[in-house]
């Protein structure tokens, strides 16, 4: 075949091809289906979501109040602080807490199980939060470092905000009254001071003044309860237990290594390092009878009423080793997988109550334990997360106390 | 004559009293014979007390020990006994009763007091506001020390003696001070001893304590805007799920002016030193590039007058 014959051929197709493109360019249909066609079909049903409607306000979670259970996660927030509060003897018990970060305040009514936001006022950097046994008042510590700051709010349920005052002492530790007050300490140059503030007047009064300045304090229910004093804990160095009662400081026939407390006015629980061991003992006051108490439990995961008699519940991990204890709890460095145990009032015996992860399969680093005023419930926080759950005791149990 | 007994009562006064003085000096008093262990113990402590006596004239003779005047059950002829020091500032008295072969009995005693001196030592190095436990002194770093006295009494004059391994700080004794501050010495551990006594001389009580001294250290915890700090430090290593991750450096018993103004503080990944860095040096945004997978994230800090006022550590990042 001859060059020029190839040659029309090849412009002729080209002419062709060019048709065909502007044709699909101008005049082919543009539909969605045509386009899709083009790629392949999986036969996949109709994925289109029917179900999710985006909402701008998100729903409120509700708790299964209902529920048969005796543990119950509480919240999914992170919280900063938490109270069982009963505004009136006809309004339903509810829980109140504050979400780290945020410090908007949500409230739990233990009966629906209905969670509602009750201030929605943002307090940036919230991070420790301590309501008033009325639920009206909260004190708050904020931020970090030299950006720290500490507010008093007071909830305004009709606007849902929180009128904060901002609190000028450098405050350390605070906890609540049961008369709806606030005791907190402040250091100066080498001392604690502890003080009772309230927040209905804005006024405060000292308690105690003690000479050093590294002090973890368990604060009483009331001023004029017990408050236990001692040198912050570590394995390497000796503290000592101080106890506070009406304006009067004495020295507790309990120290050591490692050792930390926490007690009421009849019995003082604590645990201290022995050896290379960590091991726990309850003390009678009045009698001065030390009672070894069974398992190794750190008094941080430890919670204690006030009665006479009280109910004493700690969150304790079979811990691998104890020679690091407390130390290595402190610094996060343990992994644990906490059950809780009732500790009898001598200190003596130790009751299994439950285990969360073969309750609910979720391994829990419990803290911030608190006994509700009738020990029907016993409230903590998951350290790792921060999240509120609540583990109901037994009637049973109730009534044993 | 008058010259003559004067001369004979100087002679034989004075060889009279050397010889009293020589018997006094052969033998020990009573309650020398019997040591208290610990000398100065706390209410309800547990304290031995031992029978030294050797001496050839009470050889083979039965000991009986009193406790407060009652005899201690099944400590007969046990050369020393364990009692259980009673409250506050109660005196407690024991006796060793001895009854020698030749049926001379001799009473030994001694007493003692019971009295709380606590010794409350304040490091000043740094550690995170979550951790509950105390500050640990670092070489180099300050210390305070405090002794509380509980002996019932309000005492507030006492004369205190204070001695860090063997040495007396502050220069001597020091009256109405319980506080003193002083450098950690360069070693493990040093004995910090304070002598508690009244104005008189008299000694209340006394303590010695192991003061030890650790090796700064470093554990990474991740960042949250909202929320803080992470609780749980990051053990080896990090497996990141956003695109980038804010991670800080806290650092454990590092002296306080050191982390406030440290000499070196600076972050490296894959051993190359970062630039990556804010206002606050102990903090990182770690953004991944690249192919990599995984990368070294270290963090050193360091007073470069003091090398071992300063701590070093790293981490593995996957992403």
């Amino acid at each position: 075949m001859k060059r020029s014959v190839f040659i029309i051929i090849g412009v002729a197709l080209v002419m062709i091809l060019l048709s065909v493109w502007i044709y699909v360019l101008f005049f082919s249909a543009s539909s969605s289906d045509v386009e899709d066609e083009q790629f392949g079909d999986l036969d996949f049903q109709d994925t289109t979501d029917v179900d999710y409607q985006e909402s701008e306000t998100e729903p409120e979670p509700v708790v299964d109040a209902q529920a048969n259970q005796s543990l119950q996660q509480l919240t999914t927030r992170p919280v900063a602080g938490f109270a069982e509060v009963q505004v009136g003897t006809s309004t339903p018990r509810e829980v109140r807490y504050m979400e780290v970060g945020t410090g908007h305040i949500y409230s739990i009514d233990l009966t629906t199980g209905a969670e509602e936001r009750i201030s929605a006022t943002t307090i940036t950097g919230a991070q420790i939060a301590k309501f008033s046994k009325n639920g009206q008042y909260v004190m708050i510590r904020s931020g970090f470092g030299a950006q720290k700051e500490f507010v008093l709010g007071e909830i305004d349920f009709a606007s849902s905000t929180l009128v904060s005052t901002k609190l000028a002492e450098p405050i350390i530790s605070f906890s609540s009254t049961n008369d709806n007050r606030f005791l907190y300490s402040i250091h100066t140059g080498a001392s604690t001071i502890g003080k009772v503030f309230d927040p209905t007047e804005l006024t405060n009064e000292t308690l105690f003044t003690l000479p050093f300045r590294e002090a973890s304090i368990e604060w009483g229910s009331d001023v004029t309860d017990s408050h236990y004093i001692y040198p912050k804990t570590t394995r390497q160095l000796e503290s000592f237990l101080y106890q506070v009662k009406n304006g009067v400081t004495t020295r507790m026939p309990v120290d050591g290594y490692g050792m930390s407390a926490l007690g009421n006015d009849t019995y003082v629980f604590y645990s201290k390092k022995e050896g290379t061991a960590y091991r726990s003992y309850s003390l009678n006051i009045s009698s001065n009878i030390e009672t070894g108490v069974p398992l190794s439990q750190i008094p941080e995961k430890c919670a204690m009423s006030e009665e006479e008699f009280p109910v004493t519940v700690c969150a304790n991990t079979e811990y691998e080793f104890t020679e690091l204890l407390p130390d290595s709890w402190y610094k996060g460095e343990i992994s644990t997988d906490d059950s809780l145990w009732e500790i009898s009032p001598d200190g003596g015996s130790a009751r299994f109550l439950i285990s969360p992860s073969l309750a609910s399969g979720r391994e829990l680093d419990i803290t911030q334990l608190q006994i509700t005023d009738d020990k029907s419930a016993v409230y903590f926080t998951n350290q790792s997360d921060q999240t509120l759950w609540v583990y109901q005791r037994a009637v049973t149990d109730v009534n044993q106390n | 004559m008058r010259l003559f007994l004067i001369l004979l009562f100087v002679l034989f006064g004075t060889t009279t009293h050397t010889a009293n003085a020589q018997i006094e000096g052969q033998g020990l008093a009573p309650q020398q014979l019997l040591e208290v262990s610990p000398e100065f113990p706390r209410p309800g402590e547990f304290v031995t007390v031992t029978l030294n006596d050797y001496r050839s004239g009470t050889f083979g003779s039965t000991i009986t020990w009193l406790y407060d005047g009652q005899v201690v059950e099944g400590a007969e002829n046990s050369r020393s006994v364990t009692v259980t020091a009673g409250t506050v500032n109660t005196e407690t008295k024991i006796e060793a009763v001895l009854y020698t072969p030749s049926g001379e009995r001799e009473v030994l005693s001694t007493t003692f007091r019971p009295v709380y001196l606590d010794v409350v030592i304040e490091a000043q190095t740094r550690v995170p506001e979550f951790y509950l436990g105390r500050a640990l002194p670092s070489v180099g770093s300050v210390v305070n020390a405090t002794v509380l006295i509980n002996d019932g009494s309000s005492q507030t004059d006492l004369v205190y003696t204070w001695q860090i391994n063997g040495q007396v700080i502050e220069g001597g004794p020091i009256r109405g001070r319980n506080q003193i501050s002083f450098v950690t010495p360069r070693r493990d551990s040093s004995i910090l001893s304070v002598v508690a006594a009244e104005p008189n001389g008299t000694i209340l009580a006394q303590r010695s304590i192991l003061l030890p001294s650790v090796l700064p250290s470093i554990n990474f915890h991740e960042v949250n805007s909202l929320f803080g700090l992470r609780y749980k430090p990051i053990t080896d290593e990090l497996i990141m799920i956003g695109s980038t991750v804010t991670i800080q450096a806290v650092p454990y018993h590092l002296d306080i002016r050191v982390y406030n103004n440290p000499d070196i503080a600076q972050w490296e990944i894959n051993n190359s030193l970062s630039q990556n860095q804010g206002s606050n040096p102990y903090q990182i945004t770690f953004k991944p590039t690249g192919v990599a997978k995984s990368a070294k994230l270290g963090f050193q800090v360091r007073d470069t007058t003091l090398v071992l006022q300063g701590a070093s550590d790293n981490i593995q990042v996957r992403f």
